[in-house]
């Protein structure tokens, strides 16, 4: 395994196993909430929520790519020996730039949702509150070591430099 | 159509809100015998104007104030299906169907409504073509709103999130030798689940970019004919 494996299997054990459970009971939390405590409005009320849903959507997308296709991919390419690097192997860089985009997804609707809520009046949509806060501080905080991380490595470890000469990014063609 | 005071025949040739309805068609005279046919009340905030499952009486004409329609979905929460505001008439579905109505009018701010005999509705629309074309102009609208609505539902994004879907596919696969056809083959049932939408939205999903020259299907196989457009489709900007 490469020198860098055991740090990319710990993000990813605290990605998997404590962030992405963590927002998804908030996501929980605010569809089981009181609805007569959360919003003064209806018609802010559907907005609010149908951003939380797109929110949602967006969220499990990105969740379900990476645990089925980026971390084992990543994973793999650490575990290989170097020199037994193939054609067949998954293109990290660019696996990262469609992360990056549904990243840039959510924050945009968490742009949205920010707006939204604050037009709404104190106290009101706390579980909501909770959600952004989540997004903004730990979400993000967690995905940009993710990303350093595999920036790092992209440039820095032999494995992935290997293969990136025969995996060229083709996602900005 | 009216200012409030239950019960009381007010004239429906003096409401402000007729010019925003469908009634605005009707000449003076039979404005002045609608009014004889009504009754207007008063409804409070959260007030409810019918409820889901009753039976419909007569046809509501709102002279004041916004109301949601909110129908109960399978999980038992509250779903909008729409607003409705001065000028606006509600409970005309249910009526013209002679069914029960489907969905709740409540109140969203103290509200002043009209409600026409529903004889005299049948009556009216028979006699009055214009009338009678107005609310079919209405329904058409709301049929297509719904439309749209359930289009956004379903189709929002899926073209983006196939599009998505095939790129995450290509990035961990790569291609064959070919260049262009997907190193891997996998079932229309595991590209939708993918994707997160029905087997057949991704099938059809899956033609209209064949239609589109983005691809080419052949059984499991996908080639990627236009990986620019893809690209684009799936709305990716880093």
């Amino acid at each position: 395994m490469c020198q860098h494996g055991d740090s990319t299997k710990s993000i990813i054990a605290c990605l998997v196993q404590e962030l992405y459970p963590a927002i998804q009971h908030q996501f929980i939390l605010i569809s089981s909430a009181n609805d007569d405590e959360q919003i003064v409005s209806d018609v802010s009320r559907e907005s609010l929520f149908e951003l939380v849903n797109d929110l949602k959507n967006e969220f499990q997308s990105l969740t379900s790519y990476e645990n089925r296709l980026v971390f084992p991919s990543v994973l793999k390419a650490f575990d290989r020996k170097l020199e037994h690097t193939d054609t067949g192997t998954a293109n990290i860089a660019e696996l990262q730039q469609l992360t990056l985009g549904k990243e840039q997804k959510i924050a945009q609707i968490i742009s949205d949702l920010c707006h939204e809520i604050n037009e709404l009046p104190t106290g009101t949509a706390s579980e909501i509150h909770r959600l952004v806060d989540l997004f903004n501080n730990d979400f993000t905080g967690q995905r940009m070591k993710w990303n350093k991380m595999i920036h790092d490595r992209l440039n820095n470890c032999a494995c992935f430099i290997r293969m990136n000469d025969h995996n060229k990014i083709e996602i900005n063609a | 159509m009216c200012l409030m005071v239950t019960g009381d025949h007010t004239q429906c040739l003096y409401c402000s809100a007729r010019v925003h309805s469908v009634l605005n068609v009707l000449d003076n005279e039979k404005l002045a015998d609608l009014s004889t046919h009504k009754s207007c009340s008063t409804y409070k905030k959260g007030q409810y104007i019918f409820s889901e499952n009753g039976m419909p009486y007569g046809l509501f004409c709102v002279n004041k104030g916004k109301i949601k329609l909110i129908a109960t979905g399978f999980d038992g929460k509250d779903q909008i299906l729409r607003l409705a505001k001065e000028g606006d008439i509600l409970g005309y579905r249910a009526l013209i169907s002679g069914e029960r109505y489907h969905c709740s009018a409540i109140a969203l701010e103290d509200c002043s409504i009209c409600i026409i005999d529903k004889n005299y509705f049948y009556q009216s629309i028979q006699d009055n073509f214009q009338l009678l074309f107005e609310i079919v102009k209405k329904i058409s609208g709301d049929l297509k709103t719904a439309e749209e609505h359930i289009m956004s539902l379903s189709q929002k994004n899926l073209r983006e999130r196939m599009a998505e879907a095939l790129l995450f596919l290509k990035a961990t696969y790569g291609f064959t030798t070919d260049g262009q056809t997907l190193n891997v083959m996998l079932s229309r049932e595991e590209i939708a689940d993918y994707t997160g939408t029905s087997t057949e939205s991704a099938i059809r999903q899956l033609s209209e970019f064949s239609h589109d020259k983005i691809i080419e299907l052949t059984g499991k196989k996908i080639k990627i004919t236009d990986l620019p457009k893809l690209i684009k489709t799936a709305n990716i900007n880093d």
